[in-house]
């Protein structure tokens, strides 16, 4: 046992001091450290993740407004309704209680009175910053406390509670209040949607394997000069499993310097995650608590895995005291075992994927895994009785048939990546289609040039009153409209227009009031929706139903070449009314006001809404820009970047273990560069091999990648009822972005190929 | 200068003269090199003998004096031209590690001769030829770390004159063997530059080894010294 | 080289003539030098004297080539005794190239020079050895290295003299 500690001791100083005086040395260090402190990292924050989702989950149902009545508690009339400020969004809540008992929304003891308000500690400081001035308008009253934690769901976003008096909640009659008789609610975890789980599930795994590649790999690195170090060892007599001992304490080192960084990363990542927003969540820091034991086991498991792959890199070596022998005879790679993960999860999916989402899952990953495991093969297959080509290919074949090891193992990570990524990407694409995404969207912020207005009923004459004051409103509109129930559910509506606008509309020679029309040729964003005008009934101002019949005199009109922003080309509009076809008994209006801003002139958008603060709760002003992106859209975008940048920066890792690979090859070839080159060989053609060499089970990994991942989600897309769709943009910027790394890696060696080839190394000892 | 009786002058150099930095490894070298002649480069370590082949080979340029080549000047030439000439033109020996690991032996002799365009039967053809007038063709299939140190010189002296170069260029080619395997290999590479009538710069710090040449300069303190026996 | 111990170990594979070990002895060791008959009779006459040998029947005609020899027990000895007696290491410190390198420098002359022209001449009999080296069989090959390394030992020993020379010519002057 002491033997055992001074073994390892000696190899914790060999990893420390043996090569310091080395780049190699510390760039050993350093890469193992990094690996090692990333994958820490990541793992730490899975393990996290369960109970940062559980607590931020309580906090939002703790805020749901539950309408179910329970005795001898009077409701609190609630409004919620929400604004911006610029581009951020502020959730507002007015209540009322109706008693002395009236349930209190969380992170406040009391409910507000009229003229109080509650703001989150964001929005405190929010009023008390630069930008405090541009929303005081909007305040309805006197701000009397913060709410609490536990009201807020994400640390930074902006929450206000405001007392009111609020009309009675009728839910029949369409008024904005609802009765509350209790916040919060507990409910059991919705079955999970099986498209999200595998998307989950993948993700994580493609998270996690190339964390473990990057583990693996970097104690391999500088894995020669360790194994002469080890060599050197053995001729002062150490034996083998001393040797293996102290190989095991050199790569955990790497592992302590790595825990200590990935710890430090995950600390920090605890302390600032309050300023973080992820896609669309945030987290408090206390949120951030993983279990204790799974922390242990992270804090054991990484390590372990180091020392475990670094001594099965140690068994294909045999170290002598002269040096070390590579077991020549390599083993023949089988497939029959190989082919069985990827096999069972084929299965798994077919079989039970419908049934069960975590089937789904299981199936994706065993069929991730196979990756790994088939690729070796595929180039071993691929490479074998490979003896012709010109003489760069023959060079990078060769060397890639006397060590694929590495080369592959960096890759089957990379391709992991790609393959989650591209299958990802697949169902991604296919809800692009259902978000109809606007050719070339962006997540850039975009300059409203409209403002909708959705006035209440009875405001609407003053909120145009309230609009047409602000400067940098340059005209405002409304819009009148009411729905058609016709027979068999179907729907329709109809716009009510002046003949004086009609010309906004339509492209109508004559209109006289009492006409009707039906627009031809369609919008272009709806076309084949609009349904035709029948009979039917309609809402009327007073609750009851009207019967609607359609005028008589209607007739076709063409619509007019739209603007996308007017607000009349978005709506199912199949009939175009003047107030003289109205039926006797008035119909309950929607009112849209409109208002064209000046996009330059700045805050237009806030002194709007600051101009409508009077009307509280009962308007709400949403933004059309150009290139609008609902919420969905914004945070679909936000997943496929994620997506893309994580593919990108698990291709970069790939490409820093590629690197190393070959930096580590060229410095053991020095010799027979210089000399090859000393022989007249031009570097082109040395350059050459190198870029076939990485680029051969670079484009292997990719091409397994886009198979299996094309595949992956060829098998999961009947089960959420998507048709198959190919993301070929995807796949092409992954596959471009690879062929770049390629011509990275091969760039980033010449210098140490050109010094390589000049005669120093020729130069005896 | 001794001509000698062999053939004629393939490469001159003369009044080489090669700095690196403030070290002057070449003061005032000349060297001829004749078709069939092997012409051993003797001299204490540091006296220049590898700076000279270096120069002479082109694989660097001196900083004055000529090394001409049949009537071309290989100071004047570009370096793609030099590279292209020492392929075809030239065979070099080095002390050790000059075979592509990952290659076979076979491969490794071929190599120059694809690199030549020519094709991959017909390279590995010659290369068969090569190995066996070496002596070595039961290694041809192995890779260079399986061979012994002598097999895989004799391996390198095969590659060196598979393009049937004009000179031979061998810079301590048995530095690294044994007395016994040293002279093996000086013993093929002699008889088989004689044979293809190629002209050989041996550089060697051992009397044994010059023994097989037919002439010797020395090199001191960067300048050459032609020897006349008494 | 002692003739009398070679052929003593030459009549231990069996008795001889005289003449039959002349033929041996130039044939295994004679390259340099071949033997005269007087030289083998004279030695053997020696070893007679000595216990060493002794004659075996003598054929008929007489005269002492028809004599046969054997070798006694004291001969086998005598070969044992001299085969494990290693040769003193002769020591050159008063060799005929110092003597000359040190009267070249004493009197002005280039001991550079000196050494040169000995160290061409010793190459140029290296080169001859070597040239019979590869045309010889193995015995060849075996003396003409014995006298390869001895000459390679000197020339390094002109070398490291070349090298020192100022040294050298400090001193002695």
């Amino acid at each position: 046992m002491n033997g055992w500690l001074r073994d390892l001791a000696m190899g914790l100083r060999l990893s420390v001091g043996g090569s310091r005086s080395t780049k190699t040395g510390i760039a050993r260090l350093l890469m193992s450290t990094v690996g090692i402190g990333l994958a820490v990292f990541v793992l730490l924050v899975a393990v996290a993740a369960p109970n940062m989702l559980h607590a931020r989950d309580s906090r939002q149902t703790g805020m749901y407004p539950s309408g179910e009545k329970v005795a001898g508690v009077a409701p609190t009339k609630v409004v919620m309704t929400s604004t911006y400020l610029r581009s951020d969004r502020i959730q507002e809540l007015y209540l009322q209680g109706t008693g002395p008992n009236s349930p209190k929304p969380p992170g406040v003891d009391r409910l507000p009175a009229v003229g109080e308000v509650m703001v989150s500690p964001a929005l405190a400081d929010l009023l008390a910053g630069p930008d405090g001035a541009l929303f005081a308008p909007r305040v309805p009253g006197r701000v009397v406390g913060v709410i609490d934690k536990s009201g807020v769901v994400d640390p930074g976003e902006f929450v206000l509670y405001a007392g009111a008096n609020l009309p009675s909640a009728d839910p029949e009659d369409g008024s904005m209040a609802e009765e509350v008789y209790k916040f919060g609610f507990r409910t059991t975890v919705e079955a999970s949607d099986p498209r999200l789980l595998t998307m989950i599930t993948v993700g994580v795994v493609v998270l996690l394997f190339p964390v473990l590649v990057l583990v693996a790999v970097s104690s391999r690195i500088a894995g020669a000069e360790r194994d002469r170090r080890l060599a050197a060892l053995r001729l002062v007599g150490a034996d083998r499993r001393q040797v293996n001992r102290i190989a095991a304490a050199e790569s955990l080192a790497g592992s302590g310097t790595g825990l200590v960084l990935g710890i430090g990363l995950f600390l920090l990542f605890r302390a600032t995650i309050e300023h973080l927003r992820m896609i669309d969540l945030g987290f408090y820091t206390e949120d951030v608590s993983p279990p204790w034991l799974a922390v242990l086991l992270v804090i054991l498991a990484v390590p372990a895995l180091a020392v475990g792959t670094s001594l099965v890199s140690l068994r294909r070596t045999v170290i002598e005291p002269l040096g070390v022998v590579r077991r020549a005879p390599k083993i023949k790679r089988r497939l029959w075992w190989r082919i069985l993960p990827p096999a069972a999860g084929v299965a798994l999916i077919l079989m039970v994927g419908d049934s069960s989402p975590w089937g789904l899952a299981a199936g994706a990953v065993l069929l991730l895994l196979g990756i790994p495991l088939l690729l070796p093969w595929l180039l071993d297959r691929g490479l074998r009785g490979f003896r012709g080509g010109s003489p760069s290919t023959q060079l990078a074949v060769r060397r890639l048939q006397l060590d694929t090891g590495t080369a592959t193992r960096v890759v089957a990570g990379l391709s992991v990546v790609l393959a989650g990524a591209i299958a990802i990407q697949g169902v991604l694409a296919a809800e692009a289609k259902s978000f109809a995404l606007p050719e070339g969207a962006s997540l850039g912020a975009s300059v409203p040039d409209l403002l909708r207005i959705n006035p209440d009923e009875g405001v609407a004459e003053q909120a145009v009153q309230l609009t047409r004051g602000v400067s940098g409103v340059r005209d405002v509109a409304i819009t009148q409209m009411f729905g058609v129930q016709g027979p068999q559910d179907s729907y329709y509506s109809v716009l009510l227009v002046d003949c004086a606008d009609i010309h906004r509309v339509l492209a109508v020679h004559s209109c006289k009031d009492g006409d009707a029309f039906t627009p031809t040729g369609g919008a272009p964003e709806y076309s084949g929706q609009v349904a035709q005008p029948v009979d039917g009934t309609v809402t009327g101002a007073d609750h009851e139903d009207v019967p609607w019949h359609v005028p008589a005199n209607v007739r076709p009109a063409p619509r007019l070449p739209v603007d996308p922003n007017d607000p009349t080309s978005d709506s199912y509009v199949s009939l175009v009314v003047t107030p003289g076809a109205m039926p006797a008994k008035r119909p309950m209006l929607y009112s849209t006001v409109t208002a064209q801003v000046d996009p330059a002139s700045p805050d237009v958008q806030d002194r709007v809404r600051n101009a409508l603060a009077p009307l509280q709760w009962k308007v709400s002003v949403s933004r059309v820009s150009r290139d609008r992106l609902s919420d969905d859209q914004a945070s679909f975008l936000v997943v496929r970047n994620g997506l893309l940048g994580g593919s990108l920066f698990t291709l970069l890792l790939a490409g820093v273990c590629l690197l190393v690979v070959a930096l580590e090859q060229m410095r053991e070839r020095r010799r027979a560069i210089a000399a090859l080159s000393a022989t007249g060989v031009p570097i082109r053609t040395l350059a050459k091999s190198i870029l076939i060499q990485t680029a051969i089970p670079v484009a292997a990994g990719v091409l397994v990648a886009v198979v299996a991942g094309l595949g992956l989600s060829a098998l999961v897309f009947p089960l959420v009822r998507e048709p198959f769709t190919i993301d070929w943009g995807a796949v092409g910027f992954l596959s471009g972005a690879a062929a770049l790394l390629i011509i990275a890696v091969t760039g980033l060696t010449l210098p140490s190929l050109r010094s390589a080839a000049r005669l120093e190394a020729l130069r005896s000892e | 200068m001794g001509t000698g009786i062999m053939g004629d002058v393939v490469l001159r150099g003369q009044g080489l003269r090669k700095s690196f930095g403030l070290t002057h490894a070449l003061e005032d070298a000349s060297l001829d090199v004749v078709s069939g002649e092997v012409v051993a480069v003797m001299g204490p370590s540091g006296s220049g003998k590898s700076t000279l082949l270096h120069c002479m080979a082109g694989i660097i340029t001196p900083d004055a004096g000529s090394i001409a080549y049949k009537d071309k000047d290989l100071a004047k030439m570009a370096d793609g031209e030099r590279s292209a000439l020492r392929r075809t033109e030239f065979g070099f020996v080095f002390q050790f590690g000059q075979l592509v690991p990952e290659l076979t032996c076979l491969e490794n002799v071929a190599l120059p001769l694809r690199l030549g365009r020519t094709a991959r039967k017909e390279a590995e053809r010659q290369a068969t030829r090569w190995l066996e007038r070496l002596e070595v063709a039961d290694v041809a299939d192995k890779r260079p770390g399986e061979v012994s140190g002598g097999q895989g010189q004799r391996v390198a002296v095969a590659r060196a004159l598979v393009t049937s170069p004009s000179v031979v260029f061998a810079d301590e080619p048995t530095g690294a063997l044994d007395s016994l395997n040293g002279e093996l290999v000086m013993r093929l590479l002699v008889d088989a530059a004689k044979e293809t009538g190629a002209g050989v710069v041996l550089v060697t710090h051992e009397a044994r080894v010059a023994a097989y040449s037919d002439r010797e300069v020395v090199v001191r303190d960067g300048r050459t010294r032609q020897l006349e026996p008494a | 080289m002692s003739i009398p111990h070679a052929l003593l170990g030459l009549l231990e594979s069996g008795p001889r003539h005289g003449y039959d070990l002349k033929r041996a002895y130039d044939e295994r060791f004679g390259h340099d030098r071949p033997l005269h008959y007087g030289q083998v009779y004279s030695t053997l006459a020696r070893l007679l004297k000595n216990g060493l040998v002794e004659e075996r029947g003598i054929e008929p005609g007489g005269g002492p080539e028809r004599k046969r020899y054997a070798i006694t027990d004291a001969g086998v000895t005598d070969v044992d005794s001299w085969l494990m007696t290693p040769e003193k290491p002769e020591l050159y410190l008063q060799n005929t190239l110092y003597t000359k390198v040190v009267l070249a420098l004493l009197s002005g002359r280039s001991a550079a020079d000196v050494l040169d022209s000995q160290r061409a001449a010793h190459l140029k009999t290296m080169r001859e050895l070597t040239t019979r080296k590869r045309n010889g069989d193995l015995a060849d090959q075996l003396i003409c290295d014995h006298a390869l390394f001895h000459l390679e030992a000197d020339l390094r020993w002109l070398e490291v003299t070349t090298a020192r020379l100022d040294e050298l010519r400090k001193q002695v002057s």
